[in-house]
C-alpha cells in the first residue's frame, strides 16, 4: 500500500506557524522513498516547526523508522524541529521496540504537539 | 485446547507483495491468542524478514533461478511459527552485529535494522541453507512467554 499525505500549514496557540503532513497507508521497504521525499521537501521550506500527523498511519517498517530518526536529526541541524504526533499503537510499539523514543519526538495528540513547538519557541 | 492454524503462499520477488504477506501474517495471528498488538509486531517481523530476502538474496541470481519465496504460518495454543524460503543467495542474519541506533541514523543509514527489530520481536530466529537448493528462516513467537526484550 503506497503512503499517502497533504501538507497544510497551521499554527500553534501562541501564533507560531507549523508546517504539518498528514500521513497515511504503511510505511515499509517499498514505499520508505515516498516518505523521504516527502520530509526532504518539508525540511527544505524552512519551517521552524514541522508535525507529521500519524493519526492515518497503520504502520512503519525499521526502514521507515530509520528515514524519519534521520529526517529528525537533519531537521534539528536546520534549526527545525520535527514532531510525531497522533501515532498508533502499532507505531508506538514499534518505535518502542527499537529503541527510538529517544531519536524521535512522539506526542498522542496534535494539541500536544502545539504545545510542544509553542514552548520550545520560548527558548533563546 | 483451540485448533491449530497453517496458511502457506508463495510471492514473487516483489516490494510489491509485502502488504499481502502482512496482512496474512495478521489474519494468522488474530485467529491465535495472540493479543493484537503483539499480532501487530509479528507481522512486521515478517515483513523484515521478507524484504531482507527482496532486497538483496536475489540481485546475483542467474535467469533460470525461480524468483519466489515461499512463506509458512503455523499457530497453535502455544505459538506461532514462520518460515521464508528463498532460492538466491544465502545471507545468515546472525552474523550481523548489533546495530548502534544513535550511530547507525547519525550515518544516515535506511536499511540494517530489520534483524534487529526480528530478534527483538521474535523470540527465535534461526538461519538454515542447503547449498544451491535455498535459505530458510525460521522465527518463532512464543504466546504466553512473558516478553524479556524491553
Amino acid at each position: 500500500m503506497a503512503i499517502k499525505f497533504e501538507l497544510k500549514e497551521i499554527q500553534t496557540p501562541g501564533g507560531q506557524q507549523v508546517l504539518k503532513a498528514e500521513l497515511g497507508g504503511f510505511v515499509d521497504s517499498k514505499s520508505t522513498p515516498d516518505l523521504k521525499k516527502i520530509l526532504d521537501e518539508m525540511i527544505a521550506t524552512g519551517a521552524k516547526f514541522l508535525l507529521l500527523d500519524c493519526g492515518y498511519l497503520d504502520g512503519v517498517n525499521s526502514t521507515g523508522l530509520a528515514v524519519l530518526a534521520g529526517a529528525s536529526d537533519r531537521a534539528e541541524a536546520a534549526g527545525s524541529l520535527l514532531v510525531l504526533a497522533r501515532p498508533n499503537r502499532a507505531v508506538r510499539m514499534v518505535v518502542e521496540c527499537v529503541g527510538f523514543t529517544t531519536l524521535l519526538n512522539l506526542k498522542d495528540t496534535e494539541a500536544e504537539a502545539l504545545a510542544f513547538f509553542a514552548e520550545r519557541a520560548k527558548k533563546p | 485446547m483451540g485448533k491449530a492454524i497453517k496458511k502457506d503462499l508463495s510471492v514473487p520477488n516483489d516490494l510489491a507483495y509485502l502488504s499481502v504477506v502482512r496482512e496474512t501474517v495478521l489474519e494468522v495471528a488474530n485467529k491465535s491468542r495472540l493479543p493484537a498488538g503483539e499480532a501487530h509486531l509479528v507481522s512486521l517481523a515478517v515483513d523484515e524478514a521478507l524484504a531482507n530476502v527482496m532486497e538483496h538474496a536475489y540481485i546475483d541470481a542467474p535467469p533460470e533461478v525461480k524468483q519466489v519465496i515461499e512463506i509458512q504460518l503455523a499457530a497453535d495454543e502455544k505459538r506461532i511459527e514462520v518460515r521464508i524460503r528463498d532460492f538466491g543467495s544465502a545471507f545468515d542474519p546472525g552474523q550481523l552485529p548489533d546495530v548502534d541506533l544513535r550511530e547507525h541514523v547519525r550515518q544516515g543509514k535506511r536499511g540494517g535494522l530489520g534483524v534487529f527489530l526480528m530478534r527483538k520481536i521474535m523470540d527465535e530466529v534461526e538461519y538454515t541453507f542447503e547449498a544451491g537448493k535455498h535459505n530458510e528462516l525460521y522465527m518463532v513467537k512464543y504466546i504466553d512467554k512473558p516478553s524479556s526484550k524491553g
